[in-house]
């Protein structure tokens, strides 16, 4: 009773209550009215219960539920307490614990065969099929590439053994494209050692062009001379000035030089070879510093999933619900406490690994009028708050006025802060304790295992929770093990989702792709050459639609036109009527007068009222007089 | 002389010749190229882009005399060659020579002339001498035709034969100028430029340029370069597209090109450059194409093209 008149003489008679500024309002932090007890509250235990009654609490709503050998030590010899609350608890206590089938539910392997069950329904069933069929198919293709390449490679191999006593790089790529620009300068040194001076130029100058097709600067081909990629490193150049083009046309003219000069020196050789592949190394570089940066994206520091989720019987989910239901918004923080935003309330930190920086900024929020409640302080709040908040292992019961309270596997208690009011104990020694800290409100809580969903399922430790926090406001920031654990970047957060396994896959099997694919992966291709065809098929589409038409007579009169249209371009140095014409273009008086037929009445065909059989007749006959001609015209071409 | 020399003197002459004839770099590179390798040069383009100023500019760089012969129907050979008159005071026929004997010669408009009057330079061209009435007379050396022909106009024109487009070594096709250009030349007029008083400097001589023609035999070739040259031309004779290919004159009109073009360079030696960079000019008159290419609208310079991209070079990439 005494303990419960301090308690209440220090919530409504403190001096602070009255002066504190918003966002804290001017009224008892506490819910109490002066004289009221601290009694069980009926209408927080419904609550409760009908919050446990969503599936999400599946330890209380699902027979199957298993709990963690440690739960049901803790939890089923207390099961009494919590039946009411959870009826279906009672059948987990009865099942094993999760731990005794562990090896049947994940096994020691990481690789899980069931993907190949089908005993599921038809649909997914389907989906699954169709889905490793595809992917069959595309490993089959992609081993298919990978077996091609490799055998290139081997080809390259027998090559670079051939050339095997020149060691040119100190520091050799494994990299197959880079392999490629190596041999050949593996293969310009051989050469050179045997004093083949010329071939070992050429040599150099194709993997110095190699290397530049791997820097993507140029696409090589065989008919393509120095002054053609000259032209295109000059095109870049504009384009970037911090690539080294300049030098490397410097280099390219002079290997020309000496390729095509006459007497080309060793010693000029060799500089050129050692220059050029000092180049390529330069050229590889910026490559391998892409590869880099994607390398970066691969975080394997995953953070390990918390032990429990949210509404097992040791995660938090109960203690959000019940703040949801007093205060305008309950948020979790993610990031790192730098800053409070305007319209907080109060901030509820339960077991959050806070720095000192953020202690302080806490610090200074609280003492400007702010509601702080902490649960299982750590040594830097102590150092911040200048409290004595060390926690220490309690076996005894909790106690509260009035209130039957129960743990489950211990709890912690308080060494104590004399300045402040004790709440609740753990048998004798300080369990929370609460004090004005400037203009606002402190309360701190030796364990925050006490507000986990099991603790506030059981008795009236709900009631003590809520009592515990006091008067919540309209915005509550929700501190935890989680907050300051957000991802600094996206690939941070591609490596906790999980996926930075995946993505490094997708990226090897990318490579795999592009090697296997050789040069032509990512090379922009030839624009596709124009079809010969496509004058005829554009004749034949046209004399389709006239065909539906019914025009052949128009058609045939055209052609006609366009036969003598040409022929004039062909012999324009003669008059314009059609028989000098057909004489000027045909060698015999016999075609002329074939052509000058043919072409007198097809120039006529749509007045002559001829039928469409008439017309083709008549366009064969131009036809072939005209190739008659062609004829001629070519063998008086050869001769 | 001595190949550095060469190319300094080649600078210069392009640099006197740019003063004049504006924004035709490319052009004047391959009539001066042409020049030097003892070719003739066929120029195709419309009136009015300086073709006859840039034959008149050369002529005054070059220290060269100047000819002009204005191609019409009604042309004779004698017009060109010159002939024999009676001459009253001698009681004798006397040759008087025709604007052919010039060392840089003009033939404007040369498919206006019906194919006699075309042919009556042809041994000019070829032989560097023209035969009247059994004399057979040298041309002054160096000796160069520079023809144009108009592409736009085909009504009263006789095309050249095949004989004779193969005489020219090159056929250099002129475009209109950059804008930017065109008001350069437009601020030369207003700034008092005269065409009829071409302020450029003689910078060589008749001699320093057969000098310079001379010197084109210290340019080495080696066998894969002529490899190159004559894979380019053979291509010509089995393109699909084209019914005649190049005659072996164009191979060697192809290798002097681009030993000249080396010289230029200061250098001794052919690199696949100084072959490819020419074989349009010197290849696209000497190719006849298939009907059916013409009909689809391919041209001589994409048959080339085409080629150049299918053949290899020495020394590329495989």
């Amino acid at each position: 009773m005494l303990l419960r008149a301090l308690l209440l003489l220090a919530f409504t008679h403190s001096p602070a209550m009255g002066q504190r500024d918003d966002p804290v309002p001017d009224e008892p932090i506490y819910t109490e009215e002066e004289g009221a007890p601290l009694s069980p509250d009926p209408q927080v235990k419904n609550e409760v219960k009908t919050l446990l009654r969503d599936e999400g609490y599946r330890f209380c709503t699902d027979p199957d539920y298993r709990l963690f050998e440690a739960e049901k030590a803790d939890i089923c010899p207390k099961l009494p307490t919590l039946e009411d609350r959870c009826p279906k608890l009672a059948a987990a206590c009865a099942r094993p614990p999760w731990e005794a089938d562990l090896q049947l539910d994940t096994g020691d392997s990481w690789f899980d065969w069931s993907f190949l069950s089908f005993d599921t329904s038809p649909l997914a069933a389907l989906f699954k099929l169709i889905f490793w069929t595809a992917l069959g198919i595309g490993a089959f293709l992609l081993l298919r590439a990978l077996i091609r390449q490799a055998r290139k490679w081997q080809e390259e191999q027998a090559l670079e053994q051939k050339y095997a006593p020149a060691v040119l790089l100190e520091t050799p790529s494994e990299d197959a494209e880079e392999l490629r620009s190596q041999v050949l300068f593996q293969m310009a040194r051989s050469e050179l050692d045997q004093s083949n001076i010329t071939e070992s130029l050429h040599l150099t100058y194709r993997a110095i062009i190699r290397a530049l097709s791997d820097a993507e600067w140029v696409k090589p081909h065989r008919s393509k001379t120095s002054g053609d990629y000259l032209r295109h490193l000059r095109k870049i150049e504009s384009a970037d000035t911090n690539l080294p083009v300049s030098e490397v046309k410097a280099h390219l003219l002079k290997l020309d030089r000496e390729r095509f000069g006459t007497g080309a020196r060793r010693d000029s050789a060799q500089e050129l070879l050692d220059r050029a592949i000092e180049l390529s190394l330069r050229l590889t570089q910026v490559g391998a510093f892409l590869l880099g940066f994607l390398a970066l994206g691969c975080d394997f520091s995953n953070v390990p999933e918390p032990p429990h989720q949210q509404n097992a019987p040791r995660g938090g989910q109960l203690f959000e619900d019940l703040m949801r239901s007093r205060a305008g918004s309950v948020t979790r923080r993610m990031e790192r406490v730098t800053e409070v935003s305007e319209g907080t309330t109060t901030i509820v930190s339960m077991d959050a690994p806070l720095r000192k920086l953020e202690w302080s900024t806490l610090e200074d929020w609280t003492a400007r009028g702010g509601h702080l409640v902490v649960a299982s302080p750590n040594p830097e709040f102590s150092s911040i708050f200048d409290m004595k908040t060390s926690t220490q292992e309690c076996s005894a019961p909790l106690l509260a006025p009035n209130l039957s309270l129960v743990t489950f596997g211990g709890t912690r208690h308080l060494l104590g802060d004399p300045s402040s009011t004790t709440l609740a104990h753990c048998g004798k020694l300080p369990f929370a304790q609460a004090r004005a800290y400037g203009d606002g409100w402190l309360t701190v809580i030796a364990d925050a295992s006490f507000f986990d969903n099991i603790h506030l399922t059981a008795a009236d430790n709900a009631t003590l929770a809520l009592h515990l926090v006091g008067y919540l406001g309209e915005e509550v920031e929700y501190l935890g093990p989680f907050t300051g654990q957000g991802a600094q970047h996206p690939l941070q957060s591609v490596a906790r989702a999980g996926f930075g396994f995946w993505v490094l896959h997708v990226l090897l099997l990318g490579i795999l792709y592009a090697w296997s694919q050789g040069k032509r992966f990512g090379t922009p291709l030839d624009p596709p050459e124009e079809k010969r065809r496509a004058f005829s098929e554009h004749a034949r589409a046209l004399s389709l639609k006239y065909e539906q038409a019914g025009a052949s007579g128009w058609a045939l009169r055209s052609y006609a036109e366009w036969v003598l249209d040409t022929l004039r371009r062909r012999a324009p140095s003669t008059r314009g009527d059609l028989k000098s014409l057909t004489r000027a273009v045909s060698s015999s008086p016999e075609e002329a007068t074939r052509l000058l037929q043919a072409l007198t009445t097809a120039r006529r065909a749509d007045e002559l009222g001829e039928t469409r059989k008439e017309h083709i007749s008549t366009f064969l006959r131009l036809k072939s007089a005209i190739l008659g001609i062609s004829e001629v015209s070519h063998r008086s071409n050869n001769k | 002389m001595e190949l550095d020399q060469f190319a300094q003197k080649y600078e210069r002459t392009v640099n006197e010749v740019s003063k004049v004839v504006l924004g035709q770099e490319n052009v004047v590179e391959h009539v001066l190229i042409a020049l030097l390798a003892g070719g003739h040069v066929l120029l195709e383009g419309v009136p009015g882009l300086g073709k006859t100023l840039l034959v008149r500019s050369l002529g005054a760089v070059l220290g060269c005399s100047f000819g002009r012969v204005q191609f019409t129907p009604d042309l004779m050979p004698s017009d060109v060659t010159g002939g024999n008159v009676y001459s009253a005071k001698t009681s004798a026929f006397e040759f008087i020579p025709g604007p052919i004997f010039t060392q840089l010669v003009l033939a404007d408009e040369i498919n206006r002339a019906p194919a006699k009057t075309q042919s009556s330079l042809l041994e000019a061209m070829q032989e560097r001498a023209v035969t009247v009435d059994g004399v057979t007379r040298k041309l002054p050396r160096p000796f160069l035709v520079l023809a144009t022909q108009n592409p736009i106009e085909s009504q009263g024109t006789y095309p050249l034969p095949e004989a004779q487009l193969d005489r020219f070594l090159m056929k250099v096709h002129i475009d209109y100028p950059e804008e930017e250009v065109e008001q350069k030349l437009l601020s030369a007029y207003v700034g008092g430029f005269d065409p009829q008083h071409l302020e450029v400097d003689q910078v060589l001589s008749s001699e320093e340029l057969v000098q310079m023609q001379a010197a084109l035999g210290q340019v080495q070739v080696s066998a894969s370069i002529l490899e190159y040259i004559t894979s380019l031309v053979r291509a010509t004779r089995d393109h699909r597209s084209i019914d005649v290919g190049a005659s072996p004159r164009a191979s060697v009109g192809l290798l002097q090109t681009a030993r000249a073009h080396a010289a230029t360079a200061a250098r001794d030696f052919l690199i696949p450059d100084d072959v490819k960079n020419f074989a349009h000019a010197v290849l696209r008159h000497r190719i006849v194409l298939h009907p059916d290419a013409e009909l689809d609208g391919i041209t001589a310079d994409d048959v080339i093209s085409g080629i150049l991209s299918e053949t290899s070079v020495p020394g590329g990439v495989s």
